[in-house]
């Protein structure tokens, strides 16, 4: 257990699933980034408010491979059985880099299923004349955080990480380039927050501003001083947008400025 | 070469310095205002006429220094009433403003006048953040945010919001945008180590406002070039702007007596109150915690005891006949290389007559020698 957050499991068709959970109130499930499951702030900010469900992608931090399960559109079909067993309702999605990638596909494949979508730092949006990826644990470390000397190690286990390298080849992360998304990222239709930090170079700007541009009911925030890694580059930031998001959806936009505002700690009606 | 003119618009009819900070407004006469406004902004539409490239103006509070809170104001009149020369916006104090507000006038004035703006960034003198009450120590940080947002704002293809450390916006989708693509040309100070760097990492044209010698602005342009290479381009003169107080007559001693009585009035009387409130700021703050590597102390006393004949030794003035000025110029030209004069027409209480008999010598006399010096193209939007 972690500030709150206990370890479960689950069984579904393709295998056994691990998740960590925390909090009450609506359901938000949580995706986590090509680094693994780590509860950051955000994470625990979100428990204070909703019910966090934040299962770990096959594979990663040490668990079983799923053998059906292979790309983004074989995860989202998890993630729907992963929700419908678990929250048992439509809930709100915040994906982290690949997890935003994954949430994208998940909101296109079952739209019943998404209330608000959060991509931060969205994954699968570079394009085949993008240069490749770096994964030099040096200049990962440098474009992952804009102050990393700031950001605390996580305590995986060194095969953890091996591991976590891995992924990113089985789930397409090394080109992190997703023509079909692309194409179709229009379909999503839910309310979209949309992150991205001033000094993210992994993600193309470029292809934040044509998600943008094509996602109908979106809001892009750029979030100054943050790089790739935005929950853990500039964490209270960072959640406080994605909370107020979720509580107000697109009522964000105006500043509520009055202490002990009801929209500030509940929900509002859709 | 390429010359701009500045006016800083001073409320000339004190006589004795401001105690303290603010300057008292006691004894300001609104009907010698109006009379002030038209003369000052008629000299800076016939700046056009006398054939300046560009016409500048700039932002100053709370003191009779300058009368131009809004330079964007004055901007909007004087595009109004001129065709080709560009607006010089040397420029709206960022840090003390919301910058979105600045993208928006700023890209209005793009429209109004056809493209014709250079949009100036700048920090301002310490005394300003008191006027505005902002902490002199976010000057910097206020700066760096404020330049982003705005490049963003000018730029964004959909509408945007921005988090960051001073300043929130959850939507941002400016209207109008600017003319010039992706934007105007950008001007900032080059007035320090930390300036000149800033400027390069953001191609402007960088404004060394205020030459104490030759020695410190070659450094400063060094600096620039530093930069401007380690981030892989060449920069050319065009970059560089160079600001001197000027003063043009068809004697020497007529220039010369113009020169000193406005340079006493600006530093005893305009400077007065200003003085103390940058003291106060300074050895409050950080303000200029960065800038550790060639600021002077004492700058402005050093330049008011310095006679004339040496200051325009050092390059700090132009000062003379139209055949003195010419060679001036072409002496700093020599020494700097720089492709930019901003030149100061108005020191202090300078009369307006003098001001304009000064400026039409220029014209006719004087910028047929020099403008082909360098060759210098208006700067293209970056």
């Amino acid at each position: 257990m972690t500030s709150g957050f206990v370890r479960n499991t689950m069984k579904l068709p393709s295998g056994q699933i691990d998740y960590f959970t925390a909090g009450a109130g609506h359901d938000v499930v949580y995706l986590h980034p090509a680094s693994g499951m780590r509860v950051s702030t955000t994470l625990v900010r979100l428990a204070q408010r909703f019910r966090v469900w934040a299962p770990i992608i096959p594979g990663f931090d040490g668990t079983d491979l799923h053998d059906d399960i292979i790309g983004m559109r074989d995860l989202a079909d998890l993630l729907a059985a992963f929700v419908e067993d678990g929250p048992g309702r439509a809930c709100d999605i915040v994906g982290c880099s690949l997890g935003g990638w994954l949430g994208a596909w998940f909101a296109i494949s079952y739209p019943e299923l998404v209330e608000n979508l959060v991509l931060s730092g969205p994954a699968g949006l570079r394009t085949a004349d993008s240069q490749p990826l770096s994964f030099d644990p040096e200049v990962m470390r440098k474009q992952l955080y804009a102050q990393a000397e700031m950001v605390q190690q996580d305590e995986k286990t060194a095969k953890m990480r091996v591991s976590n390298g891995e992924m990113v080849s089985r789930y397409g992360l090394a080109t992190s380039h997703d023509a079909e998304l692309q194409a179709r990222i229009s379909e999503i239709s839910c309310q979209t927050l949309i992150l991205h930090g001033t000094l993210d170079v992994r993600v193309p700007l470029e292809g934040i501003q044509m998600i943008k541009a094509k996602i109908p009911h979106s809001q892009l925030v750029y979030v100054y001083g943050a790089a790739h890694s935005l929950e853990l580059d500039q964490p209270e930031r960072v959640s406080a947008l994605i909370e107020d998001f979720l509580l107000r959806g697109e009522a964000f936009i105006v500043n509520q400025t009055l202490p002990g505002a009801e929209s500030a700690t509940t929900r509002s009606a859709p | 070469m390429r010359f701009s003119q500045t006016h800083h618009m001073p409320y000339t009819d004190i006589t004795e310095p401001g105690l303290g900070w603010p300057i008292s407004n006691s004894r300001f006469e609104p009907t010698r205002a109006i009379e002030m406004f038209r003369t000052y902004i008629h000299a800076k539409v016939y700046a056009e006429e006398c054939g300046f490239d560009a016409i500048g103006c700039n932002e100053h509070h709370m003191s009779p220094f300058g009368m131009m809170p809004n330079p964007n104001l004055i901007a909007a009149s004087v595009l109004e009433q001129t065709k080709t020369a560009e607006i010089q916006l040397s420029g709206n104090i960022l840090p003390l403003s919301n910058p979105i507000r600045i993208a928006e006038e700023y890209a209005m004035i793009d429209v109004m006048s056809g493209g014709r703006l250079m949009a100036g960034f700048m920090r301002g003198i310490p005394h300003e953040y008191v006027a505005y009450n902002i902490p002199p120590d976010e000057s910097w940080s206020r700066m760096r945010e404020g330049v982003q947002l705005i490049l963003k704002a000018w730029t964004e293809p959909e509408p945007f919001g921005w988090d960051g450390e001073h300043y929130q916006f959850r939507a941002v989708s400016i209207w109008p945008k600017p003319v010039q693509k992706p934007y105007p040309p950008l001007l900032m100070s080059g007035g320090s180590p930390t300036s000149a760097r800033f400027a390069a990492e953001h191609k402007a044209i960088m404004g060394i406002l205020r030459v104490l010698n030759f020695d410190q602005a070659l450094k400063l342009m060094d600096v620039y070039k530093e930069k401007a290479r380690e981030d892989g381009w060449e920069p050319g003169p065009d970059r560089f702007m160079v600001g001197v107080p000027t003063a043009v007559a068809k004697t020497f001693e007529e220039a010369k007596r113009q020169l000193e009585d406005g340079t006493q009035y600006f530093f005893d009387v305009l400077q007065g109150g200003i003085n103390r409130a940058q003291q106060l700021v300074v050895s409050q703050t950080r303000f200029h915690a960065d800038d550790t590597l060639i600021r002077p102390v004492n700058k402005d006393q050093t330049m008011k005891s310095t006679p004339v004949e040496e200051r325009i030794e050092n390059g700090q003035v132009l000062c003379g006949t139209p055949e003195m000025v010419i060679d001036q110029i072409n002496r700093m030209h020599a020494a700097l290389n720089h492709g930019h004069m901003n030149l100061i027409v108005k020191v202090g209480n300078m009369s307006d007559d003098f001001v304009l008999r000064s400026m039409k010598l220029l014209g006719q006399h004087v910028f047929p020698e020099v403008k082909k010096l360098g060759k210098t193209e208006k700067v293209a939007a970056e």
